[in-house]
């Protein structure tokens, strides 16, 4: 029986892809049925490779106009309108403000669309770089299950949003996004517990409805501990979150 | 008529050309961007390869040079890393036959690889492509694509055990939601 070290590490990943002829394929087959070490390999590059093909949203492309970029003549296109519309001068701050309460309210209205629908699987977070690639957290310490994730758009922005759900009825989203606008909070329902906060070029944004104050601030800070660390959350962490849900009334919806 | 049977040749990889943009950019505007800038240059090129295989090729090729030509106007946020050194050692990965490969872990290892190794994994994971197209594409001999998409997946694999290492996360495996009213 042939060894491992006999099949270079290339031939496996032809054989993997499919890229070997049959009496190649039907030669390292023959050596993974006698090698465990070989089939383990052969059935993790599998997986890799699946995992890889799988990195990338699903995502509906249609083609529209025949010119240059659609997208970026109707950029173009909408930047003039409301050029004309708006007047010739925009206040700074003026801009900001609204631009700041419109993320508060899209924010707001994607956390009562909670479309982590009910019994379906946790969808995978996509790669995304900096301090959130540590998501999803784990918090289960805090009674927290991590229900799925979704990645939309506003203002040409990319948002991620992670959904956990407790088993009182607490429902909690974590968004993550680069912004130049701050989300107003003071836009937010005040039935809404929301704290920003921004690591670097990433803003964060975590909200909860009806959650008691004191437990959402402990969770709040406890999340970004872990985030600005690039650690999870430690046992002391783990223990003040755990109290602080026993101590607290579920949440209100 | 003509221009019809083209837009309709060129969709059928809209969500393949979608996918390697994405790959490599990490940004959903900007893939579509790229995939509706690689529509455009196709259907207005005067000669279109007849051989399929030929015409994926030359299709991912017109996104990859438009995707180059863009990133030479703005650099990168992620430095293309020389990594001959690097590659060097890894023609000894320990491959654990007990390594938990989970997706969301390979997901984020694959984010962190450095540029040439998430492109050929890309093209051939991806995209779909086959080792010939992806030969083709990239203008390198078939035996080059072979090693170097042995060494992304070996670099692959380092990343996802260094992943667990480093973060000290157990990325857990996807549930499902329990029923509510507990």
């Amino acid at each position: 029986m042939k060894d491992q070290s006999e099949i270079r590490p290339e031939t496996l990943n032809a054989y993997v892809d499919g890229e070997l002829d049959p009496a190649q394929a039907a030669r390292v087959a023959r050596i993974a049925a006698g090698n465990p070490s070989v089939a383990a390999q052969i059935a993790t590059l599998r997986e890799l490779k699946a995992a890889v093909a799988s990195a990338v949203p699903d995502r509906e492309i249609k083609l529209s106009g025949g010119g240059p970029s659609f997208r970026r003549i109707m950029y173009a296109a909408a930047a003039v309108v409301a050029f004309l519309v708006g007047g010739a001068v925009l206040h700074l701050s003026t801009f900001r403000e609204d631009s700041g309460a419109r993320w508060a309210r899209f924010l707001q209205a994607q956390h009562a669309d909670w479309t982590f629908s009910h019994g379906s699987r946790a969808a995978p977070i996509a790669p995304v770089f900096g301090p959130a690639n540590l998501l999803p957290l784990d918090l289960r310490s805090a009674r927290l299950t991590f229900v799925g994730s979704e990645t939309v758009r506003h203002e040409g922005r990319a948002v991620l949003r992670a959904g956990y759900e407790g088993t009182r009825g607490c429902r909690v989203s974590l968004y993550v996004f680069d912004s130049d606008a701050v989300p107003d909070t003071t836009k937010f329902d005040p039935s809404l517990r929301v704290r920003w906060w921004e690591i670097g070029e990433q803003d964060f944004v975590l909200l909860a409805r009806g959650m008691a104050e004191a437990r959402f601030d402990g969770l709040a800070k406890a999340i970004e501990k872990a985030l600005r660390s690039g650690y999870e959350l430690d046992r002391r962490t783990r223990q003040q979150l755990a109290h602080s849900r026993r101590t607290s009334p579920p949440c209100r919806a | 008529m003509f221009r019809a049977a083209r837009r309709h040749r060129l969709e059928a990889y809209l969500k393949r050309l979608y996918g390697y943009a994405y790959s490599l950019t990490n940004d959903p505007v900007r893939s579509e961007d790229l995939v509706h800038d690689t529509a455009v240059k196709a259907l207005a090129a005067r000669r279109v390869p007849r051989d399929e295989a030929a015409y994926r090729a030359w299709l991912f090729k017109i996104l990859r040079n438009t995707l180059t030509d863009q990133t030479r106007r703005a650099p990168p946020r992620d430095t293309h890393v020389d990594t001959s050194a690097i590659d060097g050692e890894l023609g000894s990965t320990h491959w654990s036959e007990t390594q938990e490969v989970n997706a969301v872990t390979v997901r984020l290892a694959f984010s962190e690889l450095p540029g040439n190794h998430r492109e050929i994994l890309a093209a051939i994971d991806v995209a779909g492509l086959t080792y010939a197209e992806a030969a083709e594409l990239f203008d390198i001999p078939m035996g080059t694509v072979m090693s170097r998409i042995s060494r992304a997946r070996s670099a692959l694999y380092k990343r996802v055990e260094e992943t667990h290492t480093r973060t000290n996360i157990r990325v857990f495996p996807l549930r499902k939601r329990r029923a509510t009213g507990r």
